[in-house]
């Protein structure tokens, strides 16, 4: 099975002409990425990994865990109309409503590599 | 418009029919662009209400869920105006009424909304333009509601 660096490098070059393009775009030493890849991410300083993974847009926790996935967006706006206040439950079955309608968004497939 | 032309007319956006009958009388959800309509409406319930949610999508900002805050009060209220601006113009009342139609639920008819949307709709106009506004050669009272030809 492809190794998480194997699969980190890919999608860096899926968003970016080169590796050494994307190190320039996060102010990092083609050098320190490169032993980054070889030593591992998980055995890396947090601060280079973090950095990496903002830039991506991946989940911090779950690349050191070996898997590449990317940050739930965070919602902007949201409306709903209700004549009474809402209840507890009502606002958790907000939060299921909105899970469903984002997964059925057209570019889902993309959210997990 | 109906709401299948809303739907074309719209259709950059991520709209879905959803099952959300676990909250009472919720009938829509507006998220960033992404609208569910309650998937057991009438075609006509549909298309008010995808129209409130496009109205959110044009003039909404943040969390607006709690309608305790006048803030997102203001918010809700812009939204519905623009959904009443898009539904009901005052050009579409006349229009109807050019077409025969006599009260307000054949005119809410004719304009493919719900009566309570129409209601909603020329009580808003009402706050706005006052008891009644001429247009053209036809006078339109908000309150009772009713449209007259100058020349009748």
């Amino acid at each position: 099975m492809e190794s998480v660096e194997d699969r980190l490098k890919a999608l860096i070059l899926s968003k970016y002409k080169s590796i050494r393009e994307f190190t320039n775009s996060i102010d990092m030493p083609y050098s320190t990425f490169d032993s980054i890849l070889k030593r591992g991410i998980a055995n890396s300083n947090i601060t280079n990994v973090l950095r990496i993974s903002n830039a991506l847009g991946i989940d911090t926790e779950k690349l050191a865990d070996g898997e590449i996935v990317f940050k739930q967006e965070s919602v902007q706006t949201i409306a709903a109309h209700k004549d009474s206040e809402w209840t507890q439950d009502e606002l958790m079955k907000i939060e299921e409503y909105k899970k469903l309608l984002l997964a059925a968004r057209p570019n889902k497939g993309e959210d997990q590599l | 418009m109906t709401y299948e032309e809303l739907q074309i007319e719209n259709e950059n956006l991520n709209i879905q029919e959803l099952d959300l009958s676990g909250i009472i009388d919720l009938k829509g959800l507006y998220i960033d662009g992404n609208i569910a309509i309650h998937k057991n409406l009438t075609d006509t319930d549909k298309a008010c209400v995808l129209a409130e949610e496009l109205g959110h999508y044009h003039t909404s900002n943040g969390n607006i869920l709690d309608l305790r805050d006048i803030g997102n009060k203001k918010q809700e209220y812009a939204a519905r105006l623009w959904a009443y601006n898009k539904m009901i113009t005052l050009e579409k009342i006349i229009s109807a009424k050019k077409a025969g139609c006599c009260n307000r639920y054949e005119i809410a008819e004719h304009l493919g909304v719900t009566e309570a949307f129409f209601q909603e709709a020329i009580d808003c106009y009402r706050s706005k333009y006052g008891l009644g506004m001429q247009k053209g050669e036809y006078i339109i009272f908000f309150e009772p509601f009713n449209v007259c030809r100058m020349t009748d």
